[in-house]
Formats: structure tokens, C-alpha cells, sequence
């Protein structure tokens, strides 16, 4: 058991969750899919706040945009025949192997986000297909951007509500690298181009478990901007990736080590880019 | 706080300390099955079915699941008939210590449902996260794969 | 052969199976004991420190905290943890609570509460005041001069040199090793480092005790060697054998890990000092630290040969690392020879020797292969270079220089476990058969040395002969009971240890066979210090052949009983009796089946309970033999290796259960797997292991190999029960020397430190390129 939990709330609104929240932040914790409640097995946590009754679990379409409630399970996520449709086979691959299947019929799309692990893999993919987010602060509701979530100061949490994907024509590959099948990622890499008549109009970069949370890495972006398409492309992917990757080293890899292997991922996600735009 | 389990279709109306584990609550229950051995949803071990699906109720608060089905290996096999996965693991040899094979029942089970006609690769992918440190899988993966078949055949009803 | 047999060779369900498949509580977490106190360990957050004071007042006032118990309320009495043959051949150098803390993870103080939540929030409260002590994190500086010195109390007895940390040595020389280099035409010298591996069982140690209506202490407990157990709590307790009962119910899993006595004694110390049941179940974390680990090895091996690759010489010159207490010191560091160097008997001569080294890190233990896992990869290693040097097949090399039928070797006879050892001749040994029969599997003509390149990917095939033994003989004794009810079964009451290997289920099958009545018949009980007779435990490959030789000896004299009886009952000869599928036939055509003639003697004829006790000790311990193939791919982009296949044919004698035979040697296998690619042991600065938990220590999953081929061949060992030798413990001796080899043979790269980390092998793949 958790030994210090005292209260468990099921809250029925959003605005119910984030003022039981707001009541003892240092006490409390939201609990989405529970398992990083679980492995931190903290004894500072003395109240959950369960999201799961806020019934936050459907993906829509609005328009342009897929709306995922931020309580959608990743397995749910991935296998969700709208995000079939739209996506294709990348969040249904790139998160084949987040966790086990136990796992991924556990965790949230929204609790992968919110504890900003640097090692996930939702993360880097959400950040890649330049995923917005729907967040209920002291605010209200707004909607930012998830990599402006990243960069919010640390005691800045608001409530993670939706994940807004939007429907616009780009293609986005994923790769990871980790020593076993069911191990986080020692780095991953996450690439999404908009093509346009065989040149890469626009690109997003991402790069996670540097150890730290996943980045963009907007040089690399803007050298991309007008590259031909062609076979040379994820060579040149690479040393970009190479050239500009920041991290650090861990138990599972050093700086010198993730940088190759983040450049190796960046050039596999790009072959598979070029086969899909071609 | 109160909550209610319906397990293997028997309802149980529990207290539970806010902060338990569907894990303990199990076992407290008598579903001595359901065991505990990573405690960092490393393993498998401590799988159970929730509304169909597998999940680790070792990092599953009981809080959470009120009011929900649970499913544990308890309640698979009818009297002296075993599941189809169960004796398929006996004829296999895909139980050495037992620990793990709940969970491997369980999950296997979960993905029979949803699967009935699994590749090699589609049992690999769903037991992925069922660890088991005697056997070396093969002859487990051989097991679940027999057990689709004789599942999907005219003996079994 | 095993056609001649009725139940043995025939690949049966396992006893226990159908409980275990459907969860029925059957290990010792699952035994409900009401009132049990929840038995908690305050551990040391520092490698080296004294213990200036310790303050349990704020943790005594917790509500429900029933004891605490500290070096001060305790008995100080020195012991081994090493559950083995008594005298034990390792140091007495451990104590339940000590003054002195050893390693990150030693416990200081034992914590005994209503709940568990109590139990936890006393463990917060307890402050201890440390004076700490420079430690010694590798075992390259325990030996150093100047180095700390770990065991320096008074009264720990049988380290071989305290004040320079060595908890034992061994050396021996065969014929002239320097002279017969000086004459080999080619001669390598290679170091070899292998690090330590997590056991990773899935039910985690633990034990409940509790005092029977009597006063006995009864011990339920996860271990791999209740009698030890017993034994050893008698001495720590200070309370005769006979008041204490160790029952051992399904076990979820050793590997060795549960040879040691860890968790029972503080479980069993909160009851004697509380009167009340306690229970004590390891968390993941304290498994990993605070159980045992496997010996990290390293050797300097020096081998010779002429031109036409004939191996002359061989010297092994190692530094085992025990850690902080030195249980199973000297037996591993010797089996790291013995079980490996007679393997390549046609030397001239022959050296082994080396210091087994006290650290302040968590003590190391027995472990599936005992050592020869350490052993054999630098000897196979050292002479795969040999063969590449000599620019032949290696598997040509490992061929003609390894041992066959009707040989021998010296070091039987010369090394022993702790102490000499016995000599014996091959009487079977199918090696041959065995890399024949895997050469074809994998390849090996047509895939080594061609490095095939797939993109960024490049193939390589290695290959390794092991051998283990099957019991110590002349140490491990093993004894059954068998007793006949008036349905015509048996009990079958057996000391032998069902740790999940399928046990009972082959010595079933062994008293099945002898008795000739059907499987169902034989009701095994396994193992239970009050009722099973001795058995050493399950250890050292031991079970199948000196346990299974006990069971046929029992049934052989039941069935000498049985035949005697039925005689007098038949009026007739007992040469002219037949006992058959639960029948007694004389040639004239009478009979008695088992159900009359038990029930006749227990009830109204003759009356006597038909039963019979035997034991055994092996006189020799024939070896089971192995070839290993390993194909890998190595992403030179990336340095990952893909196993695509690892192909093991065993020769262990007859496989009296074809099934359980396998699994034994495929899960041997995974095992050996996961500690070449995957299963990395990292230590904190301070010594804190940081990969204490499975999020941090990857175990291979299914997805993690490519192919596991296995496969047993035909073989008959004489002296075995029904022809069987050991398989327990060989199929992990191999997967690191054949995988070090493939990764040679696809990249030119030798790596002579394992496991095989990716990030090694990418930098090394850059350094060949540059």
C-alpha cells in the first residue's frame, strides 16, 4: 500500500479536480493510469485526485483536429480506429512497445505527459506531430502548446484535459532505441515533415530520454526547411542530429553514446519518412 | 472508504484504506493467486483482468477499480476442467516454478478473446511484459498458441 | 532406451501442475498464519560503518510496534549463511545484527509490528549514529596493502588471510605448466572479467514462523535446502534441531538464490522473542541487495598448443569477489575449475589457482552453475583466440582437445568442492553427439567466417562445449522414504527440494517405474524436516542423480518386500513372482494385486505397515555435457546485438522426463542469455546497487531473442537412476563464451568483459573503423 494516502477523490469536474488539487498541492497527487504513482510509492502522497471519473477517455474529431481526452488509454490510443484512419501506422507502431500490454492498458496519453518523463516515448511522438494541449489552470481553460508545457516552471501544473492533434498532411515516423523490449527508451527520436512537391516544407525534431524530457531541436528543423527528399536526405538528418544533440549521460548511456545513437534513430526515422512520401 | 469488486462474478463489499492495493485487497480476499514479485510493473506476475483487460494490480489502487469486474486465474478453470491455456501449459512443460503463470494465463487468455487465431509474433507482442525466469519462453508461447487451437475447435464449448 | 521403460523417459505433466496452473495457494506467502507480525529490517544506507548508537525510543512508541531488536539484544554468535555439507567449507563470518555494517543493504536492526504500516513508519524513527570507514568497492584494491580491512572482528573463523581480505585461496598444479609452454609452438595469454548476475526468482524471500502447541518453532520458508536451514537456525538460535521444524511448500523459483539462509533467522527471532507467528517477505529491492549475487570472476588464462592446435598446457590464474560475507567463497572459486578444466583433459599439464576477495558490496552466493560459468568463459574464450591465432575452426580445436567416453582427467580426483575430490572415468558421454548434432543446427560449415552483411547489420556464428556434474560425490547425500497404503499407492516422502525444476514429478516416476504401478500411485511430499528423511537440498545439480538413486533404492526394497509378502500370502516361490501394473503374478497363473495384499497386511494377515527408507551418495559425479551455437547480428551502428539463434543439444544421460528435461536446460539457457546482453549490475560511488529493481535489471522478455533451439540426446549413464544424469545447471555455462564468440566472428571484435553492453561494443566497432 501507499501508506500515507488518507483520501481518495473522485471528483466529477475538472474544475472539482484542479481545486482539490489547488487545496494541498504538496500532498496531492492526480492519478490517471497509476503506474508512476505506483514506482514513485511516495510518502509524501497523503490524497489522490482520480481523473478517471471525469470520463476524459474518448478520441473525436473536431473539424481539422482529433480531440483525445487526456484519460485515453495508451492501448486505447493506439488501437483507436480514428487514430487508424488518420495516422496511419505510426502512434499504432511507435507505441507498440511503450511498456507491456498491461502497461499500455493502464497509462493515459495525459498521464504520460504530465510528469514530464524523460523517457517517453508519447511524449516525443506528441511533440514531433506538434501535438496542443487543453489545460485547465487557475485560468480556466486554455489551450497551449505541449512544448510550451515542458518549458512551464516546475510548480506550474495545470490539468491536463485533451490532447489536440491536428489533421494536416504531415508525415511523422518514430524511432527507439533500448536494451530490452520492455525497458524505456535509452533515446528516442521522433520526426515529422510537412512534404511538399519532394522537398520538406517544414519539419519538427524530436528527441527524448537525453535523459531529460523530450526536446525539439528547432536548428535542425530549420536546416531541414527545403531539403530535397531523396536518398541522401537521412544522411543528412543524422549529422544534423549529430552535430546539434544535447543531453547527458545515466546509468543506461553516456553523452557521447546517445548523441550516435540519437543521430542512428534520426536517420532510421528519416528512411522510413522518404519510403512514406514517396 | 467502501467500495464494491464483482471478482470472478462474486460481489464483495469491502473497506479499504485509501491507499491499498487492488494487489493486497485480492489477496486479502482469498485470491491468493494474484502475487506479488516485482512491485514495479516490471513484471506480470500480479496480472488480473479488469472489465476484460489485463492490468497490473500491483500498481492498480482498489480505489480505482470500484464498482468494475475483476477477473483472476480463480475463476478460469470450472471444477476439475481446466482452461485450454492451463492444460496446454501442462502438456507443454510451460510451468516449472508456477509463479509467473497466472498472470501468463490470464493475459493469455485476454488476448485469445480479442485474437482467437494469434501469430507467433501477436503472442510474443501480448506476453511481452509476462516475465518468467525458468522456462526460457518457448515452450509458453507453444502453450498459448496450442490452446487457440484447441479453443477454436469443435471440443470446446 | 527409454522404450524399455514404463514411466521413466515418458514426458509426463508435473505433479504439481494442475495447482499450480490454476493459482491455488501454495507457496509460503500464501499460507495465511493469523496474528503474524510483520518482521521488517532496518538496512545500512553506507558500504563500511561502525555502529556508534542506535536510538529505537521514537520507533518503540509507534502504535502496533510489538519488538525491535538490535546487536545488543542479541546472542553474538558467528555463522555461515552457505547452505551446504556441514562443516561448511566457507567462513563463519556473519552475524545476525552486528555492530558493523558491511555493505549498503546490511541490516541493522529488525523491526517487528501488527502491520506492515507500523512496521515501516518504525523503521523511519530509528536513528543510528554511524562512524564510517573508507570502503573497498572493487575487488581489484581488497588485496592491496593499506586497504581497509572488512573482516576484522575476533571471533569470525575459516577466512583464509582477514587482515589482507581474502576469504579463501586455492591453487594446484598438474605435471610442469611452465615447462610444457616453453615448448608449445603457440602460446596466449588473455584476461577475462566476468561481472555478477541477479538470481531475479519471482517470489521474493520470505518466511513465516510460529511456535506450535508444543513450543516447537515451526518455519515455513522459500528455501532451496531445508535441513541446512534447519541446522543453521539451531546454531544461530541457540535452540536444539529437534525444537525446530522447516517446512519447505512450492517454491517460486532459486537459481541458488535460495541456498542461503537470509530471511528465516529474523522472522524466527521476533518468535522466540515474542512467542507470537512473524513473518518476513523481502521486497524486490532487498532481494536484489540484501540476498545474494553471483560471483564476479576474473582470470588471467594462459594456454598453450603445438601447430596442429593440440592443447598442452592450460594455467588459470583468478579473483572471485564475494563481497561482504564469504558464503559458497571457496566451493564456486573451485568449480570454476573443476567443473570446466577436465573438459580439456588431454593437457600436459594444468594450473588453477587464485584469492577469493572480501568487498563492502552485497555478498555474493551460489548461483545456477556454480562458478563454471566464470570458468568457462575465459578457458572457452582463451581457446577460440588460440584457434584463430592457429588460423583453425575453433570448434576443430575444442573437438579434438575435449574429453570423451571412457577418459579421464586428474582434476577429479585433485579438485573437489572444498576439498578433494574423487576420480572417475566418463562412462558416458555423448559430446559428439552434441556438436554434431548442433553444428548441423545452426550452420556452422556454411555461415561462420563470412561475416554476412544486412545494411548496417553483420552476422557471426560461436560455439562452447561445457560440462557441469551431477552432485558432489561423497559430500551430498540424498535419502526417500516410500510406505504403501491399502489402495495399493505409495507416499513418497522425499527431502529432495522441488524448487519448480519438476522434481517430485521425476522421482515419482522413478518409484512408478521400479514398483510398476501407474504415475497416479505415488504421492510425493517434499520436503519437510519432521517427516521427509535428509536430503542435502537442491543444489549442485544433485537431485535428478543422487535424490533419484535414493528413490530407487527405497522402491527396490519395498518391492523386495512386497514380493517376500506376496510369496507368503501365494503360497508360491518368490523367484517365481512377477510384480506388475500393480499386480503380483506367479508363473502358474496366481496373483495378489497391491490393494489386496496391503490391505491383507495391514488389517488381518501378518500385520506390518509395508515401507522402506534408503539413501545415497554418489561415489563419482558424472558430468552432463553440452554444445552451444550462438548466431548473432551485431547493428554496427548502434553496437546492439540480435541473437537470432542459440542452438544447446545436451547429453544428460537418460532424460527420465523429456519435458521437464528441456525446460531445465532452455530456461538454463535464457538465463545465461539474459546475463550476456542484457542483466548489467551498476553501483552507485558509495556502492549502493542502483539496478536493484526489474524497471532498472532487465530479465530477457519474449521479444528479446531471436531463436532458442534445445535439444537432449540419446545417452545412458550407468551409475544413474535409469540411466540419468543432471541437467539443471549446464545450459547457462555456455550462452556467454558462444555469444563473445559469435560477436568475434561477426566483428573481429574480442570482447573480454561480460555482459556484452552495446555501448562497449559501439565504441569498439569505432575504434576498428577510425
Amino acid at each position: 500500500m501507499l501508506s500515507n494516502v488518507k483520501e481518495y477523490f473522485r471528483p466529477k469536474t475538472v474544475e472539482e479536480a484542479f481545486e482539490m488539487m489547488e487545496a494541498d498541492r504538496e500532498h496531492s497527487i492526480f492519478l490517471s493510469g497509476g503506474t508512476i504513482v505506483a514506482l514513485m510509492g511516495s510518502s509524501r502522497i497523503e490524497r489522490i485526485i482520480d481523473l478517471k471519473s471525469l470520463r476524459l477517455d474518448s478520441v473525436s474529431i473536431k473539424e481539422d483536429e482529433i480531440v483525445v481526452g487526456a484519460t485515453t488509454t495508451v492501448e486505447a490510443f493506439r488501437k483507436d480506429p480514428l487514430m487508424r484512419k488518420e495516422f496511419g501506422d505510426f502512434f499504432y507502431d511507435s507505441f507498440s512497445l511503450v511498456g507491456s500490454w498491461q502497461i499500455r492498458n493502464m497509462a493515459t496519453i495525459g498521464g504520460s505527459i504530465a510528469p514530464k518523463l524523460g523517457w517517453s516515448d508519447v511524449s516525443a511522438c506528441l511533440l514531433a506531430t506538434g501535438a496542443g494541449l487543453m489545460v485547465y489552470g487557475p485560468d480556466g481553460y486554455r489551450r497551449i502548446m505541449l512544448s510550451d508545457y515542458f518549458a512551464l516552471p516546475a510548480g506550474e501544473k495545470p490539468l491536463i484535459t485533451h490532447i489536440i492533434i491536428k489533421k494536416d498532411g504531415w508525415v511523422s515516423a518514430f524511432e527507439k532505441f533500448s536494451k530490452t523490449t520492455f525497458d524505456i527508451a535509452t533515446v528516442n527520436v521522433a520526426i515529422s515533415v510537412r512534404p511538399e512537391r519532394g522537398r520538406i516544407k517544414a519539419a519538427r525534431v524530436v528527441c527524448g530520454s537525453r535523459p531529460q524530457y523530450p526536446m525539439r531541436f528547432e536548428t535542425i528543423e530549420n536546416a531541414l526547411e527545403e531539403l530535397e527528399i531523396n536518398d541522401v536526405m537521412p544522411s543528412i538528418v543524422r549529422s544534423l542530429v549529430f552535430d546539434n544533440f544535447t543531453g547527458g549521460s545515466n546509468m543506461l548511456a553516456s553523452f557521447e553514446y546517445r548523441k550516435h545513437l540519437a543521430s542512428v534513430m534520426a536517420q532510421k526515422a528519416a528512411e522510413k519518412i522518404k519510403e512514406m512520401v514517396r | 472508504m467502501k467500495i464494491t469488486l464483482n471478482v470472478n462474478g462474486n460481489l464483495h463489499e469491502i473497506n479499504i484504506d485509501p491507499g491499498d492495493y487492488l494487489l493486497e485487497i485480492l489477496r486479502d480476499l482469498g485470491y491468493k493467486s494474484v502475487r506479488r514479485s516485482c512491485h514495479s510493473a516490471s513484471c506480470g506476475t500480479c496480472t488480473v483482468l479488469v472489465n476484460g483487460k489485463p492490468i497490473l494490480s500491483c500498481s492498480t489502487f482498489a480505489a480505482s477499480v470500484d464498482g468494475q469486474t475483476i477477473e483472476t486465474v480463480e475463476g478460469l478453470s470450472q471444477g476439475e476442467k481446466l482452461h485450454p491455456i492451463q492444460e496446454a501449459i501442462l502438456e507443454e512443460g510451460a510451468a516449472q516454478c508456477g509463479y509467473c503463470i497466472p498472470g501468463i494465463v490470464l493475459t493469455g487468455e485476454a488476448l485469445l478473446r480479442e485474437n482467437p487465431e494469434p501469430s507467433d509474433d501477436d503472442i510474443k507482442l501480448a506476453l511481452n511484459g509476462n516475465v518468467c525466469r525458468c522456462t526460457g519462453y518457448e515452450s509458453q508461447n507453444r502453450a498459448i498458441k496450442k490452446a487457440a487451437e484447441a479453443m477454436r475447435g469443435d471440443d470446446y464449448e | 532406451m527409454s522404450e524399455a521403460f514404463e514411466t521413466v523417459g515418458k514426458p509426463k505433466k508435473k505433479l504439481d501442475g494442475r495447482a499450480l496452473v490454476r493459482g491455488k495457494p501454495v507457496y509460503t506467502p500464501d499460507y495465511d498464519v493469523p496474528g503474524a507480525l510483520t518482521v521488517k529490517l532496518l538496512r545500512s544506507p553506507h558500504a563500511h560503518a561502525i555502529i556508534k548508537t542506535i536510538d529505537t525510543d521514537q520507533a518503540r512508541a509507534v502504535e502496533g510496534v510489538v519488538a525491535i531488536l538490535t546487536h545488543e539484544d542479541l546472542e553474538r554468535i558467528p555463522y555461515s549463511r552457505a547452505g551446504q555439507g556441514y562443516p561448511e567449507p566457507s567462513p563463519y563470518d556473519a552475524y545476525l545484527l552486528d555492530r558493523k555494517v558491511r555493505y549498503v543493504g546490511d541490516a541493522v536492526a529488525i523491526v517487528a509490528a501488527t502491520s506492515e504500516k507500523a512496521a515501516l513508519k518504525a523503521l523511519k524513527l530509528i536513528e543510528v549514529e554511524y562512524e564510517l570507514l573508507d570502503p573497498v568497492l572493487n575487488m581489484e584494491d581488497s588485496m592491496k596493502e593499506g586497504s581497509p580491512v572488512i573482516h576484522d572482528e575476533e571471533d569470525c573463523s575459516g577466512l583464509f588471510d582477514k587482515s589482507r581480505n581474502i576469504a579463501a585461496h586455492f591453487e594446484m598444479e598438474i605435471g610442469d605448466v611452465e615447462g610444457t609452454l616453453n615448448g608449445c609452438d603457440y602460446v596466449i595469454t588473455r584476461t577475462y572479467h566476468l561481472d555478477t548476475q541477479l538470481h531475479a526468482a519471482l517470489e521474493p524471500h520470505n518466511a513465516v514462523t510460529y511456535l506450535d502447541p508444543a513450543g516447537r518453532l515451526i518455519v515455513v520458508t522459500s528455501t532451496q535446502v531445508p535441513f541446512h536451514c534447519r541446522r543453521i537456525l539451531s546454531r544461530i538460535l541457540n535452540k536444539p534441531i529437534s525444537e525446530i521444524r522447516v517446512i519447505k511448500p512450492r517454491i517460486g523459483g532459486g537459481f541458488g538464490g535460495k541456498q542461503s539462509i537470509i530471511a528465516e533467522p529474523y522472522a524466527a527471532i521476533v518468535t522466540l522473542k515474542t512467542g507470537r507467528p512473524a513473518r518476513i517477505i523481502y521486497t524486490r529491492e532487498e532481494v536484489s541487495m540484501a540476498s545474494n549475487i553471483r560471483h564476479e570472476m576474473k582470470y588471467d588464462i594462459t594456454v598453450g598448443a603445438d601447430g596442429n592446435g593440440r592443447i598442452k598446457a592450460i594455467s588459470m590464474h583468478g579473483l572471485s569477489n564475494t563481497g561482504a560475507y564469504g558464503e559458497h567463497c571457496l566451493t564456486t572459486f573451485m568449480v570454476s575449475g573443476s567443473k570446466t578444466l577436465p573438459l580439456y583433459n588431454k593437457v600436459d599439464a594444468v594450473r588453477f589457482g587464485g584469492d577469493v576477495v572480501y568487498t563492502n558490496l552485497p555478498p555474493a552466493g551460489a548461483y545456477r552453475g556454480y562458478g563454471a560459468p566464470q570458468g568457462l568463459f575465459a578457458l572457452d574464450c582463451a581457446i577460440d583466440e588460440l584457434a584463430h591465432e592457429l588460423k583453425i575452426d575453433p570448434l576443430k580445436v575444442k573437438e579434438m582437445n575435449s574429453i570423451r567416453e571412457g577418459e579421464t582427467s586428474p582434476i577429479f580426483k585433485i579438485m573437489g568442492e572444498g576439498r578433494e575430490g574423487v576420480p572417475q572415468i566418463m562412462k558416458s558421454c555423448k559430446l559428439q553427439e552434441c556438436i554434431d548434432l548442433g553444428k548441423k543446427a545452426i550452420g556452422w560449415d556454411e555461415k561462420r567466417g563470412r561475416r554476412t552483411r544486412r545494411g548496417s547489420r553483420v552476422r557471426g556464428l560461436g560455439c562452447a562445449l561445457a560440462m557441469q556434474g551431477s552432485g558432489i560425490p561423497r559430500v551430498d547425500m540424498g535419502a526417500a522414504t516410500l510406505k504403501m497404503n491399502e489402495d495399493g499407492s505409495f507416499n513418497l516422502l522425499v527431502g529432495a527440494t522441488d524448487i519448480g525444476t519438476g522434481s517430485d514429478t521425476i522421482l515419482a516416476q522413478i518409484a512408478a517405474e521400479v514398483l510398476s504401478v501407474p504415475l497416479e500411485k505415488i504421492i510425493v511430499y517434499s520436503s519437510d524436516t519432521d517427516v521427509t528423511p535428509f536430503d542435502v537440498g537442491a543444489y549442485a545439480s544433485s537431485t535428478t542423480y543422487v535424490s533419484g538413486n535414493a528413490v530407487r533404492l527405497a522402491a527396490e526394497k519395498v518391492k523386495k518386500q512386497i514380493l517376500e509378502l506376496a510369496a507368503n500370502f501365494l503360497e508360491r516361490e518368490e523367484k517365481n513372482l512377477k510384480l506388475s501394473a500393480g499386480i503380483v503374478t506367479c508363473d502358474d497363473g496366481s496373483s495378489v494385486s497391491l490393494e489386496e495384499l496391503c490391505t491383507r497386511h495391514m488389517y488381518t494377515f501378518n500385520q506390518q505397515q509395508i515401507a522402506a527408507t534408503a539413501s545415497y551418495v554418489g561415489e563419482e559425479s558424472p558430468p552432463p555435457f553440452l554444445a552451444t551455437f550462438a548466431e548473432v547480428e551485431i547493428d554496427t551502428e548502434t553496437g546492439k546485438v540480435y541473437l537470432i539463434n542459440l542452438v544447446s543439444y545436451a547429453d544428460c544421460g537418460l532424460a527420465l522426463n523429456p519435458i521437464q528435461a528441456m525446460g531445465q536446460l532452455e530456461g538454463a539457457s535464457m538465463q545465461g542469455i539474459g546475463w550476456a546482453l542484457y542483466e548489467d549490475i551498476i553501483y552507485s560511488t558509495g556502492g549502493r546497487m542502483l539496478t536493484n529493481d526489474f524497471f532498472t535489471y532487465k530479465v530477457p522478455s519474449r521479444m528479446d531473442y531471436g531463436k532458442l533451439t534445445c535439444g537432449l540426446v540419446e545417452s545412458y549413464e550407468p551409475t544413474g537412476p535409469f540411466g540419468a544424469k543432471s541437467i539443471g545447471e549446464i545450459g547457462i555455462d555456455s550462452p556467454i563464451p558462444a555469444i563473445g564468440n559469435a560477436i568475434f566472428d561477426a566483428t573481429g571484435i574480442r570482447l573480454r568483459h561480460a555482459p556484452f553492453r552495446s555501448e562497449k561494443i559501439f565504441f569498439e566497432i569505432l575504434n576498428l573503423e577510425v
